[in-house]
């Protein structure tokens, strides 16, 4: 028999019995819940006169619909206040942590948890919210989920899953300056298709993303369901361990020296098989650029848009062909020289003080160009808090830039921060579907090193020419 | 949940790929606390001023009444909204068949009882060319049988997984399954708690 991998050794660990079907019934060690899906699950538990199974493991967190104005109380989109206020009547209820509007500790829930230390590597996480994969960028194993299966975490703390197969993604060479986390994911998508990961746990391996921050890590984790797999992680190390131990919900003393013992046994054993193998080589990878409606459309920002015959799979070819005339894209056209509306610096895939300092670092001492509206959202309090500790709210509302309070904002635009029709915004989101940021919104997902660059031209442009003379 | 046995009646075709929960339920219809069939597909079926675009298939009459949704390969990617599940059975669709599906989605949908149905690709693009270009056509399908019959009188197979069947031939709770296995609950967290005491949350806000 051969060894196990990571993936293998925090499952099997979560295993309360085995069920008909091949399925497991799995322990959830953290249950985060949003204002937006959660709302039926409450009421329906509420009905059945049933009670939160562990309310010390589950975690309240208004992100999806409130208002990023800097004066914003639960105002916000009509019908808005409603969803705000029953989340908050539901947490009292049952005896749930809330991390309400105006909290110092609020901010996007995949963001939030883990710079509390409310989620740690090893365990299982679910939240109501397909981008809860986030989390493996520290080594836990989170995965979005349904309103029906809230209800059901709520009153077990336990779901039913079939265990996913395991791909492995090893990245191999280095990444070039200007060259981030995000724009790997892209091009990895962009290679393998949006439905490559479905039925995977992936995991990231490999010396770039050794290299890597958490923070990167997430991003690159982040996106994992936009190529359809639930569940995305990097295995820890010490780069893990560090930022773990600097967490405030962190375990302390004795409890951390335990846990550590702990993580360091689930490293994939040597002789570990994965179900899917691939590699990815980064050394000659450019900054990124989707040209689509899916994730998957992503090009070199230096290159030209593709011709949609060029694909050889006819419904690849329409799509592409939809996608482009939905942009008002034309192939051939250098997509560099495309001229934007609007640019937004924010989401659970890019909004980390990582993110905004890469966005700082060509934002500094540069305008914004005429007729761009740059709006930079922040993942959480604890984010904002440390930007404008290091002075980058100066560079960025210096350039031209609004800075405003954290929350999901532009990247699903339900809280009225979003577009107009045929805008054309450059996002450091993860999804570029039609309509997304506002009807008739025309998105490109990009890195925050891209949107910066991008705000500073007014076209889509490349970052890299904006850092030279910089150290990374 | 009731349980699912056969399912009769119009299929309508969306022969595309990849379509996403935005486009099922567009987000900002999240407000919404009741018939969710207002949101289904709002972007493609209704023009900007808001009248119904005739050129969309759900919008021509021989839609009405609309039981199964024949669409491409991974139906339902993006956000796990289960308002797009909502969104389909309050419109009055029983049931999905595509190539493929993507996870969340098929998860929603078996937990709220809309079958989703997968086909092989050869199959899928037979059921196209039959549903073409009316876009729609009489389907029975049997989930007992697991079959698809055709307006041609032919028959095609569809998969499903064995529980997710089970669950939807039965119509089970599966919050009541789980709260019957409350003692193996108790006993994992018990020795849980001895192995992974640090995973237990010290802090609360």
């Amino acid at each position: 028999m051969s060894g196990r991998t990571y993936f293998d050794k925090v499952w099997d660990d979560h295993v309360v019995a085995r069920l008909a079907g091949g399925r497991d019934l799995i322990y959830i060690d953290r249950h985060f819940v949003h204002e937006l899906s959660s709302r039926k699950a409450f009421d329906d538990l509420d009905e059945k006169g049933r009670k939160v199974a562990s309310p010390e493991r589950t975690f309240a967190v208004c992100d999806h619909i409130v208002s990023t104005e800097p004066d914003r109380d639960d105002g916000t989109v009509p019908g808005g206040e409603a969803l705000i206020r029953a989340l908050r009547r539901s947490a009292a209820r049952h005896d749930v942590s809330l991390f309400d509007v105006n909290d110092a500790r609020q901010g996007i829930v995949h963001v939030v948890a883990p710079e509390l230390g409310l989620v740690l590597p090893g365990l299982t996480f679910v939240c109501g919210d397909s981008h809860s994969c986030t989390v493996g960028g520290i080594g836990a194993l989170g995965w979005g989920i349904g309103t029906a299966e809230i209800e059901h975490v709520l009153a077990t703390q336990t779901l039913p899953q079939r265990r996913p197969k395991t791909m492995r993604i090893t990245l191999e060479g280095r990444l070039d300056k200007g060259v981030t986390a995000k724009d790997v994911v892209l091009a990895i998508i962009a290679r393998h298709g949006v439905s490559a990961g479905t039925g995977y746990a992936v995991e990231f391996a490999g010396p770039p993303v050794r290299r890597m921050s958490v923070e990167a890590r997430m991003t690159l984790c982040n996106m994992t369901i936009e190529f359809g797999g639930r569940i995305g992680f990097v295995a820890p190390d010490d780069t893990t361990l560090t930022y773990v131990a600097a967490r405030p919900a962190a375990p302390r003393g004795q409890d951390l020296d335990a846990a550590i013992a702990y993580w360091r046994a689930l490293s994939s054993d040597d002789d570990a098989v994965f179900d899917h193998d691939i590699t990815f080589a980064s050394d000659d990878l450019t900054p990124q650029i989707t040209i689509g409606t899916t994730p998957g459309d992503a090009i070199p920002v230096t290159a030209a848009v593709p011709d949609p015959s060029s694909f050889d799979d006819p419904a690849r070819r329409r799509q592409l062909a939809d996608g482009l005339q939905y942009l008002g894209l034309e192939p051939g056209q250098p997509v560099a020289e495309v001229p934007v509306d609007r640019v937004f610096i924010g989401s659970c895939a890019n909004a980390r003080i990582e993110d905004l300092r890469a966005a700082a670092r060509i934002l500094d001492g540069r305008k914004v160009a005429d007729g761009v509206r740059v709006m930079i959202v922040p993942g959480s309090q604890p984010v904002k808090s440390a930007a404008e500790a290091e002075g980058l709210d100066r560079i960025f509302l210096q350039a031209g830039c609004e800075w405003r309070q954290p929350g999901c904002s532009m990247c699903p635009g339900l809280n009225g921060d979003f577009g107009s029709h045929g805008e054309r915004v450059v996002s450091t989101s993860n999804r570029n579907f039609e309509g997304r940021q506002g009807k008739g919104v025309r998105t490109h997902l990009a890195s925050p090193f891209t949107a910066a660059a991008t705000a500073v031209a007014g076209t889509i442009a490349d970052p890299r020419p904006y850092l030279a003379g910089s150290a990374t | 949940m009731n349980p699912i046995d056969k399912i009769s009646g119009t299929a309508v075709l969306l022969n595309r790929d990849d379509i996403d929960t935005d486009q099922i339920y567009p987000g900002r219809y999240y407000v919404l606390l009741e018939r969710f069939d207002q949101a289904l597909f709002a972007n493609w079926r209704f023009l900007p001023d808001g009248s119904p675009d005739t050129g969309f298939v759900l919008n021509s009459p021989n839609a009405h009444g609309a039981r199964i949704l024949v669409a491409g390969r991974n139906f339902g990617c993006g956000s796990s909204r289960e308002n797009a599940v909502w969104a389909l059975q309050d419109f009055g669709f029983q049931a999905v068949v595509a190539p493929s599906f993507a996870e969340i989605f098929y998860g929603n949908a078996i937990q709220k009882g809309l079958l989703p149905a997968i086909v092989d690709e050869s199959d899928f693009r037979r059921l196209a060319d039959l549903l073409t270009p009316a876009g729609v056509g009489v389907l029975t399908l049997d989930l007992e049988r697991q079959s698809i019959g055709l307006p041609d009188g032919g028959t095609l197979g569809f998969d499903i997984a064995s529980e997710p069947r089970r669950h939807l031939l039965l119509g089970l709770d599966p919050i009541a399954q789980t709260l019957e296995r409350s003692q193996d609950i108790r006993s994992f967290t018990a020795a849980d708690s001895k192995r992974r005491p640090w995973a237990i949350p010290t802090v609360r806000f």
